[in-house]
């Protein structure tokens, strides 16, 4: 699935040197350290893709996941950051893996697999999450920046997605929509900094980038789908896989996107209300996006 | 687009290779050392915030307990201290955490936070605390500001107040869609604005006051949202919010003026579930 371990360490390395000749952070910011404590949701979900079930010839989900994500041995190292140690809901690769499971086990008809992206949005994110995702390294290439994650892609980079300590110490569900966020800019040379400087203009639609090597397609923003998934979970999910407290949460995804976004004067009507009434929304499934 | 894309960064790794290999020669790929903090405390980023006052002994005693370890459903030790406020705290935490029908969900939620009201003023301070202390427990440090805006009581006032005051990091222009804009401080924040705007519309001046201050801080010009939930709870409804919309409209973006519009259709709110 992943792109071949050589091929990353000449990205690596390239990226390394850029760092060094321009001065670029590349590591030192002060950022929360495994392990990290794990209750709740976290064991809940990695217990779900730990256990015996074998899928596609694998011994466990967890182990598939780690397949289809293009996760390896080389960009996740066992002491720090989990390798071997996938069940582990203190270490960032178990933490990841659980918020994988998340997407996949939070409705109560779950996708049978990848290629059933079919609606519901809660439903169908874990095959557009999983069926898109490739090359998910860890901070090891990195440093250890506070902040979640950030995807590469395009001539000068191997693409990939990185993931830093940030993401590991936040919340279940801000790691899930993390995660879905990159996913939707992998290979899609989406972006934030279409326009004036990194802002999105649109709810709705990346902007033509005059930077972007290929024009993208309207198509909802990275942070659209995104906050779609929040309410689509806040609206639908199993209340087997869901609590107060997380669904609670989800409620304030809807102000990533107020945050993020350059302008709020098409956002539609469901995050509009959710956000005047501090209360939940019911909205159909073809209102979302 | 990409495979044709790939050979182009393949070619483009190996041009960089020369002068990679002199990194790679002198550095290592080894990580830089990880100190494995397990259960140390950390420093509190907040260390100017200001005191609570407290009404009660419990705010020096009443600290959680130890950052509660990585396991399970197993039964637990309680985060909060042996006290009435703090079973009472242990009780709603656990109900929060609950899985399972979401009326059930909702009804056990709303049931134990009567319980607490009962025992507001001490379990406030308790609240604040942890806000502050379960650093590495983040939907744990959520449910307490959760919990201190969903007891809609004077006792949390300046509790909520403080939280939603505590600075932010400044806003990193060049990255930043990707900084931790919306981690658990903003959602901290934001949660107690929330908070004050329910205080705000049970009558208590002071939180509609403090609303005020927080929409106009130019502090907030960075943080949307935080603006947005503190102009919401400052107009509130009811007699006199034409009047405090119309205050309120120049210190909006004219793209979030939609907040400060009457909704003729509102598309009808579902039951809290806590």
């Amino acid at each position: 699935m992943g792109t071949p371990g050589w091929i990353n360490r000449l990205g690596v390395m390239a990226l390394v040197t850029a760092a060094v000749s321009f001065g670029a952070e590349s590591a030192g910011a002060a950022c929360a350290k495994p392990p990290y404590a794990a209750k709740g949701p976290d064991t809940r979900f990695l217990e779900m893709v730990c256990g015996k079930t074998k899928r596609s010839g694998f011994s466990s989900i967890a182990k598939y996941y780690i397949n289809r994500a293009g996760i390896h041995e080389d960009d996740w190292d066992s002491t720090n950051y989990g390798w071997g140690k996938e069940c582990d809901a203190t270490m960032p690769l178990g933490r990841m893996l659980g918020s994988i499971s998340l997407i996949e086990n939070s409705y109560k008809d779950k996708a049978p697999d990848w290629n059933d992206k079919s609606p519901p949005l809660v439903r169908g994110m874990y095959g557009f999450m999983l069926g898109g995702l490739d090359e998910l390294n860890d901070l090891r290439a990195g440093g250890c920046k506070d902040y979640p994650a950030e995807e590469f892609d395009g001539w000068f980079n191997v693409d990939r997605i990185q993931l830093y300590m940030g993401l590991f110490a936040e919340n279940i569900v801000f790691r899930a929509g993390t995660l879905i966020h990159e996913t939707h800019h992998y290979r899609r040379s989406t972006s934030h900094a279409c326009e004036d400087g990194d802002k999105d203009n649109s709810f709705y639609f990346q902007r033509a980038c005059p930077r972007c090597p290929v024009v993208p397609p309207p198509q909802p923003t990275t942070y659209g789908i995104e906050g779609a998934w929040y309410l689509s979970y806040f609206n639908q999910a199993d209340d087997n896989t869901s609590t107060s407290i997380l669904a609670s949460m989800l409620e304030h995804g809807e102000d990533r996107l107020l945050d993020h976004l350059c302008s709020s004067s098409d956002v539609p009507k469901w995050m509009k209300d959710v956000m005047k009434k501090d209360a939940r929304v019911t909205v159909t499934e073809d209102q979302l996006l | 687009v990409t495979s044709l894309r790939r050979p182009v960064v393949i070619g483009t790794t190996l041009v960089a290779l020369a002068a990679g290999v002199w990194v790679w020669t002198r550095s290592s790929r080894e990580p830089e050392p990880v100190s494995i903090e397990q259960g140390a405390p950390k420093p509190s980023p907040r260390a100017s915030r200001r005191a609570v006052p407290t009404t009660g002994a419990a705010r020096s005693t009443a600290r959680p307990a130890s950052l509660p370890s990585a396991g399970g459903d197993g039964e637990e030790p309680s985060r909060f201290p042996d006290t009435e406020a703090g079973r009472a705290l242990e009780q709603h935490f656990r109900v929060a955490e609950v899985l399972g029908d979401r009326e059930e969900r909702t009804r056990a939620y709303a049931e134990s936070l009567e319980r607490l009201r009962a025992h507001a003023r001490e379990a406030v301070p308790i609240l604040y605390d942890a806000v502050h202390e379960l650093q590495d427990a983040p939907m744990e440090q959520f449910t307490a500001v959760k919990t201190l805006a969903d007891l809609d009581s004077p006792e949390a006032f300046e509790a909520l107040e403080d939280i939603a005051r505590e600075p932010l990091a400044p806003v990193d222009e060049p990255d930043r869609h990707h900084k931790p804009l919306l981690t658990r401080d903003r959602i901290l924040r934001s949660q107690a604005i929330k908070g004050l705007g329910r205080l705000a519309r049970s009558g208590l001046e002071t939180a509609r006051q403090a609303l005020y201050e927080i929409a106009t801080d130019p502090a907030n010009d960075q943080h949307r949202s935080l603006r947005f939930h503190a102009v919401n709870g400052f107009v509130g409804t009811g007699p006199g919010s034409e009047a405090r919309a119309a205050a309120m409209k120049p210190y909006l973006p004219t793209d979030l003026h939609w907040l400060l519009e009457p909704d003729p259709n509102p598309t009808p709110a579902a039951p809290d579930a806590g």
